[in-house]
């Protein structure tokens, strides 16, 4: 039997705190992240809100203990905080001591840089600084980050757009389970940049105003940033049992909807199969599941089709759900990282947040997100999706312990 | 570990798709950048979304497709893609439209296929394929990282067929980058003359190679593979050193076996394989491939097709070697041992099935 998958430390970063502890107050407060734009500079920053961590650059290097002389993409910064965090969470000392690898997802690296770059570049090809455009590959953060963490035994990142995360999680626990590695930090790191900004607005995809994920009026969804990750160990790892749990990954899997290159399928295929495989994979029974943190962007298609799939795999007994993106926004490859570490906070401290600015029922179903924050209530297994474009499905599920 | 490659498909900047072997003959270069030599898609991709994909899409998928097709298997169990920078032609395109018309009323076609995970979704859609699909973009190792997540879905999943793969392309914009940091070099060298030079950098280059794994014997299975190591970011020359001839001993690499070195030219680069040549491989054939596919994050891909096709051909083409090289007396293994900008390291071993 393979071994268990225990989490042992959590750390985040985005529009609603720089720490976990910052997050779950503005969770408790309902206290959106959504604002208009003010440190990417965009021509979108009077038209699209979005959810930027609000501190520039130099303000993130301080907070991620980063060099003053190196050069630092904010993907990279970003994920450096995140990351000190969850080893700090997971009282990590000595990193060398075990087996420890490092699975970071992104979905366009240093493209906040190669945006800079470009715009000189593309006047005359002799311009640009080089140090904009050596981050743009995707494994140049995840490596950055790494090397600062000292973790050395296995390195990867993952791009599988905005189910890159659960990804990395996915893989990290099955590195374990295969005894390939004692622990895994694993996770995601997005910057805003104005390549995705626009991308998404060229979709027609983005909301000007703030989004209702799940809401029958709902016209799209508001850009995130930020970083999540969490310390994955195996049940074997000494001293486990002196540290917090905050949980244990007991399913997972990874689909791919197979029907579009952006948009999701209207009967929601790959969604049904990734959520279904992942409960399967831990014995467990849908009427089990207490709460799902949904993918829930805000856009029309990504709604529809997840409350197709939740109707069509719950049936009769629905469970509470939420959309937490109305408050951090959608982070892309970061998501899965974030909301896996809100999916733990849930569990931890009994806790189901609200699917924020909710209002009307989609027409297609009759049921609804949860809207207030719910307190004292138990949860034992909780459900997180990530969707993303290329069909690229996956879910975790993550059980008290 | 006895992982079975039972077909295997690459385009390259040789003459390496549509053949169940290696090529007569190279083709040589002079400009220090090469080109995948692209089949004729209206052939090999007849499919009317195929106008839309870019020069990396199609080789990724066209590679896929044809490999797929003759390893005789309708629907793989996983679909794994790696690529070290991704969609660069349709990220550049976007970015420019992006600047040009100061973000507004931009068309969506290039971000749509500019994520990096767009090789392994357009494989997916075509196939319609609804099983596990991942993509790896970690620089020098998107490929090792790809086949590491193959032999752990095949540890899972015994009787999976696993289509893996990977593709990068070099555009005008990225070569030209490239040549700013110093990456290529200088002076225009010839391809086939690349490998004996002195100066700092390297030739750059570009392709696709996707390969069928699974468990099962089959008449039709090229090679195996039998063992993976990688590793980022070293110390110091000692770790190297030190994770290297682990995976020497471990192994059991003796002087029958046929090593093959990512040699690629830099001056500065090439003196770590130097040291491994001189040292643990003197009595071993030793045989280079970088000349004939370039230098980017998955030439490895390139060097594990040219490999099974050795393997299964039982015979190694002069223009692996240079002039000095030692010949193989025989052919049952065959060792890829490659670095990426003294930054990461990776171990492939092959077997003759």
């Amino acid at each position: 039997m393979a071994d268990k998958v225990f989490i042992s430390g959590i750390g985040i970063i985005s529009a609603i705190g720089n720490t976990v502890d910052e997050t779950l107050q503005s969770l408790l407060l309902s206290k959106t992240g959504v604002e208009k734009i003010s440190i990417l500079k965009t021509a979108l920053s009077e038209t699209h809100p979005a959810a930027e961590v609000k501190k520039t650059n130099e303000q993130l290097r301080s907070l991620a203990q980063l060099p003053k002389d190196k050069f630092y993409s904010r993907t990279t910064l970003l994920g450096m905080i995140a990351a000190r965090q969850a080893l700090v969470s997971a009282k990590i000392e000595n990193i060398k001591e075990l087996r420890t690898g490092f699975i970071s997802a992104t979905s366009v690296g240093g493209m906040d840089r190669t945006e800079i770059f470009y715009e000189e570049f593309s006047k005359d090809n002799s311009l640009g600084r080089l140090h904009d455009a050596i981050t743009h590959d995707c494994g140049e953060s995840t490596d950055a980050i790494a090397l600062q963490i000292g973790i050395k035994d296995y390195v990867d990142t993952i791009s599988t757009a905005c189910s890159s995360s659960a990804n990395a999680i996915m893989l990290g626990a099955k590195m374990i389970k295969h005894g390939l590695l004692d622990r895994v930090v694993a996770g995601g790191t997005d910057a805003l940049s104005r390549f995705t900004l626009n991308g998404f607005n060229s979709l027609m995809i983005l909301d000007k105003q703030f989004c209702q994920p799940f809401d029958e009026n709902r016209r799209g969804l508001n850009m995130g940033e930020g970083a999540g990750y969490i310390v994955l160990e195996s049940e074997r790892n000494p001293g486990l049992d002196s540290k917090e749990i905050f949980g244990e990954l007991t399913g997972y899997a990874n689909t791919n909807d197979a029907y579009h290159q952006t948009a999701s399928s209207p009967d929601a295929k790959g969604a049904i199969m990734a959520m279904t495989q992942t409960i399967e994979m831990a014995n467990l029974s849908p009427d089990q599941i207490d709460y799902i943190n949904a993918h829930g962007t805000g856009t029309p298609n990504n709604d529809l089709t997840e409350e197709t799939a939740i109707n069509k795999i719950f049936g009769a007994k629905i469970p509470p759900f939420s959309s937490t993106k109305a408050f951090t926004g959608h982070t892309l490859a970061a998501a899965g990282g974030i909301e896996a570490v809100l999916s733990l906070l849930a569990i931890k401290h009994g806790l189901i947040f609200p699917n924020l600015r909710y209002d009307t029922n989609m027409k297609e179903f009759d049921f609804s997100p949860v809207t207030e924050l719910k307190r004292q209530i138990k949860l034992k297994y909780v459900l997180s999706n990530s969707f993303g474009f290329g069909g690229n499905n996956s879910s975790l599920l993550f059980s008290k312990i | 570990m006895e992982i079975f490659i039972r077909a295997a498909s690459c385009i390259s900047p040789q003459q390496t798709f549509g053949s169940s072997e290696l090529p007569a003959e190279i083709k040589s270069y002079s400009d220090n950048r090469l080109t995948a030599i692209e089949p004729d898609y209206k052939v090999h991709l007849n499919i009317p979304s195929a106008r839309r994909m870019s020069r990396l899409i199609k080789m990724g998928v066209c590679s896929a497709l044809q490999c797929l097709k003759d390893s005789e298997i309708k629907n793989p169990d996983a679909i794994i893609a790696g690529t070290g920078l991704g969609c660069m032609e349709d990220s550049e395109k976007f970015l420019a439209s992006l600047l040009v018309n100061n973000e507004q009323t931009l068309s969506p076609t290039s971000f749509i296929f500019s994520t990096h995970n767009t090789v392994a979704a357009q494989i997916a859609l075509l196939l319609q394929c609804n099983n596990y699909n991942f993509t790896h973009t970690h620089r020098g190792l998107s490929f090792e990282n790809s086949l590491l997540d193959s032999i752990l879905f095949l540890n899972d999943h015994s009787q999976a067929n696993i289509l893996v793969g990977a593709t990068d392309e070099v555009t005008e914009t990225s070569f030209k980058i490239l040549k700013r940091l110093g990456g290529i070099k200088k002076e225009d060298i010839a391809n086939t003359s690349v490998l004996n030079s002195s100066s700092a950098g390297t030739i750059a280059g570009e392709g696709s190679a996707f390969f069928l794994l699974n468990n099962s014997t089959h008449k039709n299975n090229l090679a195996k593979i039998t063992a993976l190591h990688t590793f980022s970011n070293p110390d110091d020359e000692n770790e190297i050193s030190g994770r290297v001839r682990k995976f020497l001993t471990e192994n059991e690499i003796s002087a029958n076996d046929f090593i093959l070195v990512g040699l690629n030219g830099d001056s500065h680069g090439d003196k770590i394989y130097t040291k491994f040549i001189e040292e643990e491989f003197k009595e071993n054939s030793v045989g280079y491939y970088k000349h004939l596919c370039g230098d980017y994050h998955t030439s490895t891909a390139f060097a594990c097709w040219s490999s099974a096709m050795m393997l299964k051909q039982q015979q190694v083409p002069e223009y692996f070697f240079l002039n000095d090289s030692m010949k193989p007396n025989s052919l049952t293994r065959i060792l890829i041992f490659n670095q990426y900008k003294g930054r990461e390291f990776s171990l492939i071993l092959l077997e003759k099935c």
